[in-house]
């Protein structure tokens, strides 16, 4: 039994000092409203990136929701206060969240999300599906296409910037066959992965263009950014799109869409409709956790464009602006599709 | 092929000739060891809350004596832990250590003393951890990680009973290289072609003072049949580091496992 004892003295090390958690790791975060919100606050104050390109005054904002939370702050008024203060970044990458199995007991909030959910109402797939392509062909990718009735025209629809390879674009423009110009649709597209627009818009391309410079924050100032990463769009292969192409967006085309949209908009052949983007670039952050069980994540990167200027909370302004009013969809009719077609019409043989 | 595939293949190839060339000795040991581990962590550029970790362990070793008997050992070892805090269940994470280590240990005491053996040497190790947490409901994710590579102390004391044998192991790295998370956890440049250079390029210099990371461990083996000994082990790890943001990690495990002498 001797020979045992080593080991059941580790074990016994081991087992008294897990009891002593807060000796090891130090007092968990404290569960108060007062807390919480002085840990939300002081976490965006040392990692949001958008504080300078959006001139917002953080201090201030602190000095005007502070004061009012106090120990007797319920769940929902905290919820309020926090939420509120988010509201003034007007950054769709800043949420906050109230997570739950339940999906109807899952809370949301998206910072400055509600100026543009009007779009919502003025799109509607199923009715480019029903009234304007003869079939929509889904992908596993979240994009779809087909050909528009009575016109050799193509007509992609993106849903999402997610995908495993954004290069099966090329297989479905052979399977459109030799259309005289292409519709590619990124309205009510909720983003993804900015690598995969960058892919999925390299079909069109028509060279390596300098599109921005991105930058992360690396540190407790608000200016503390790691070096510029100039990033430029894929080059052009062979077989890629040259004809007419116009890219149809609104102000839910957000994120990775209008990363897409920023590459789309280098190439010559492309012609910008619709609606002004979201104007949310940066990649979303790292998720945060706080002691009251509440999840929030917030913007660490600032995206600049070639002119040094920031898009964030401005949005890609189209070429040609059209916007459909909801009672467009009610009625059954997509006037800026429409005037995609007859836009594309006017350029392209009889 | 590409170079990695390369690499490996050869390391492979190289490590099965020298464990055949030492066989002639037949003073090597395979060890094929598994068993559960349990701790505690904060990460603070994860989460700033305390976390409890619970899981799996593999580990595979490899030792020889040198005809001066002193010993040379390979080890890889891999933890896979839930990680769990008492604020949320919907907070659930998931904790990796990979801790890969070469050493040499020199017999102190003569070889007279059949019985008890002390070895003191140095190793290079490749230690990490990395900790990953997705809601796949809404894609949120948060991954951050601190690895060592580095130069550490190895101290080996064993004492053979009649059929049993007792050995007592410390470790503790001294100096070397700590590879931790980016301030804000993700950088454009870190995306899955360039990972792992931007790790290995972004590494400070990390020694006792700011990168605490001493292991203990004991077991108690007896031959099973054949060439075949069955040990029983517990090892406690901890983990103190200030480099660029802290992390605290304190880990138990217990160990059965079963070694080969050829």
């Amino acid at each position: 039994m001797k020979k045992f004892n080593l080991i059941l003295i580790l074990l016994g090390i081991f087992t008294f000092s897990i009891g002593c958690e807060k000796t090891i790791l130090g007092s968990d975060e404290a569960n108060n409203p007062e807390h919480i919100f002085e840990l939300v606050w002081t976490d965006f104050d040392k990692h949001y990136a958008l504080f300078e390109v959006k001139n917002i005054d953080w201090d201030s904002l602190y000095t005007v929701y502070r004061p009012m939370v106090t120990s007797n702050t319920t769940d929902d008024e905290l919820w309020e206060i926090i939420t509120g203060m988010l509201q003034h970044l007007d950054d769709e990458h800043v949420k906050m969240r109230i997570p739950s199995d339940d999906p109807d007991n899952y809370i949301e909030f998206a910072s400055g999300a509600n100026k543009n959910l009007h779009a919502l109402d003025e799109f509607s797939i199923e009715l480019i599906a029903s009234d304007y392509v003869e079939a929509l062909y889904q992908k596993a990718d979240f994009y779809s296409y087909g050909k528009l009735y009575d016109h050799n025209i193509g007509y992609i629809h993106s849903i999402a910037m997610l995908g495993v390879n954004p290069s099966v674009i090329y297989q479905s423009l052979r399977e459109l066959g030799d259309v005289d110009a292409i519709i590619v649709d990124v309205r009510n597209n909720i983003g993804g992965q900015d690598e995969y627009s960058a892919g999925f818009a390299q079909a069109f391309s028509d060279g390596e263009h300098f599109l921005y410079t991105v930058q992360t924050r690396n540190g407790p100032n608000y200016g503390d950014f790691d070096a510029p990463l100039s990033v430029y769009s894929y080059a052009s292969k062979p077989e890629n799109y040259t004809k007419p192409v116009v890219l149809l967006t609104d102000a839910l085309t957000i994120s990775a869409a209008e990363i897409f949209t920023l590459n789309m908009k280098a190439f010559e052949q492309v012609t910008h409709i619709g609606d002004t983007t979201s104007g949310a670039h940066s990649d979303v952050g790292p998720a945060r956790f706080l002691p009251n069980g509440w999840t929030y994540e917030y913007s660490t990167m600032k995206y600049l464009m070639p002119d040094g200027k920031s898009l964030e909370g401005i949005g890609i302004a189209p070429d040609i602006y059209v916007q459909n009013s909801r009672m467009d969809i009610v009625n059954r009719r997509d006037k800026v599709l429409e005037f995609a077609i007859d836009f594309l019409s006017d350029q392209t043989p009889e | 092929m590409n170079h990695c595939l390369k690499t490996t293949l050869i390391s492979c190839l190289l490590l099965l000739l020298s464990i055949d060339v030492m066989a002639q000795h037949k003073n090597n040991e395979l060890e094929f060891a598994f068993g559960s581990a349990n701790g505690l962590i904060k990460d603070e550029v994860f989460s700033p809350l305390n976390y409890k970790s619970s899981g799996g362990t593999l580990s595979l070793h490899y030792s020889r004596n040198t005809k001066r008997d002193h010993v040379f050992l390979l080890s890889v070892d891999l933890q896979t832990l839930e990680m769990s805090t008492n604020v949320s269940d919907q907070f659930g994470s998931d904790l990796v250590k990979l801790n890969m280590e070469a050493a040499y240990l020199f017999r102190l005491n003569s070889t007279d003393f059949r019985n008890t053996s002390i070895f003191l040497g140095v190793d290079f190790h490749s230690n990490g951890n990395l900790i990953t947490y997705e809601d796949e409901y809404t894609l949120s994710s948060s991954g951050t990680y601190v690895s060592h590579r580095g130069i550490g102390l190895q101290a080996l004391a064993s004492h053979a009973f009649k059929k049993n044998a007792v050995d007592l192991r410390v470790k503790l790295p001294v100096i070397g290289k700590v590879y931790r998370s980016p301030y804000n956890q993700f950088t454009k440049t870190m995306n899955d072609e360039q990972l792992f250079a931007f790790i290995y390029k972004n590494g400070d210099f990390g020694a006792i003072h700011n990168f605490l990371n001493p292991s203990v461990a004991a077991s108690i083996s007896r031959p099973l049949i054949g060439k075949l000994d069955i040990r029983l082990g517990y090892e406690i790890e901890y983990l103190k580091s200030s480099v660029y943001q802290p992390i605290t990690n304190f880990q138990g495990r217990f160990l059965i496992a079963t070694s080969f002498k050829f």
